[in-house]
């Protein structure tokens, strides 16, 4: 188990600002020559990661990003790729709020995508899943397990669906579809939830 | 007049700063479960932003929580990552959700 507890120092404020936009200058440069990178527990391993870790072990810049578009709770997505890998970075009042990144390769076969619910008793319950689209995939549907689907059209290689998590024995959301935009199928991919265990309990 | 305005600038930067910086984080589990097995935080705290990570690139679900009002899940496949923006104390999980036995861990910060 690890702790960490920084303090800073306020003298020393400028000198830091300025050292960390030296570092993001540099992190940049390399990440557009390289093409190395470190799986994500290797990321935690390797200590404190904070905001953008993936991001970071893809050699993507979290400087670069390109919006894609905003979330019902609130939220704010935001896409960055480079010739290998790709991210999807949501953010919440300018605070990291979550981080999918994959390879190409492995968003090809459905690994880039993501579920959160808010469970809790004062939430409102929603749910939100977002993704990252293999290339040439112009829209995606969402199957349900009662066999009825709902589409959206991906937005800068990106794709959102939002709703409010499933009741006991209702209907179910369970996986994706890719459609091409000749509206050929590209192919299928699973969430990455198990069965209906899209809240999971507390105790 | 002008000292003192440069000055005050200076201080309320550099305490905005320290603030900041005061942000904590905790790292937990690094070990093998089974599956449908989780690894938590020491304590909890005002968390804000759960990571977790799994050796096998399966699915895994990160969680914040407390008894009260939170529980907020997030499900990614080898990563996944939770927000609470409600400002309680909250314990922090990872969860192996990958059918079989992996090695998973967490991030969790204020």
């Amino acid at each position: 188990m690890r702790h960490r507890q920084s303090r800073g120092i306020a003298i020393a404020a400028a000198a830091t600002v300025a050292l960390a936009a030296t570092g993001v200058a540099a992190y940049t440069a390399v990440g557009a020559s390289s093409n190395s990178q470190s799986s994500p527990i290797e990321v935690l391993k390797a200590g404190p990661a904070g905001p953008g870790r993936l991001a970071q072990a893809y050699n993507l810049s979290v400087t670069a990003t390109t919006p894609v578009f905003a979330l019902r709770n609130g939220e704010t997505v935001s896409v960055v790729q480079n010739a290998h890998a790709k991210c999807l970075l949501r953010s919440s009042e300018g605070r990291p709020a979550g981080e999918t990144c994959d390879t190409l390769a492995a968003i090809a076969e459905g690994q880039g995508i993501s579920v959160t619910d808010e469970c809790g008793a004062s939430s409102d319950h929603l749910m939100e899943i977002t993704g990252l689209a293999p290339a040439a995939v112009s829209t995606v549907r969402l199957d349900s397990s009662d066999d009825t689907y709902q589409s959206t059209a991906v937005v800068g290689g990106a794709f959102k669906f939002e709703g409010t998590n499933p009741q006991p024995a209702a209907p179910y959301p369970t996986g994706v579809e890719w459609v091409a935009s000749d509206g050929a199928d590209a192919g299928t991919a699973p969430l990455p939830v198990e069965g209906e265990r899209f809240c999971i309990p507390t105790s | 007049m002008v000292l003192v305005a440069a000055l005050a600038a200076t201080v309320a930067v550099g305490l905005s700063t320290a603030a900041a910086a005061l942000a904590f984080s905790e790292a937990y589990g690094f070990y093998s479960v089974g599956n449908n097995g989780y690894v938590q935080s020491a304590g909890a705290h005002t968390f804000i932003f759960n990571f977790g990570a799994g050796s096998n690139g399966g699915r895994l679900a990160c969680q914040l929580f407390n008894n009260i009002n939170a529980n907020e899940v997030g499900h990614g496949n080898g990563s996944c990552g939770v927000f609470y923006g409600g400002g309680e104390y909250v314990w922090a999980r990872v969860y192996n959700e990958s059918g079989v036995t992996e090695e998973i861990g967490g991030e969790a910060e204020t």
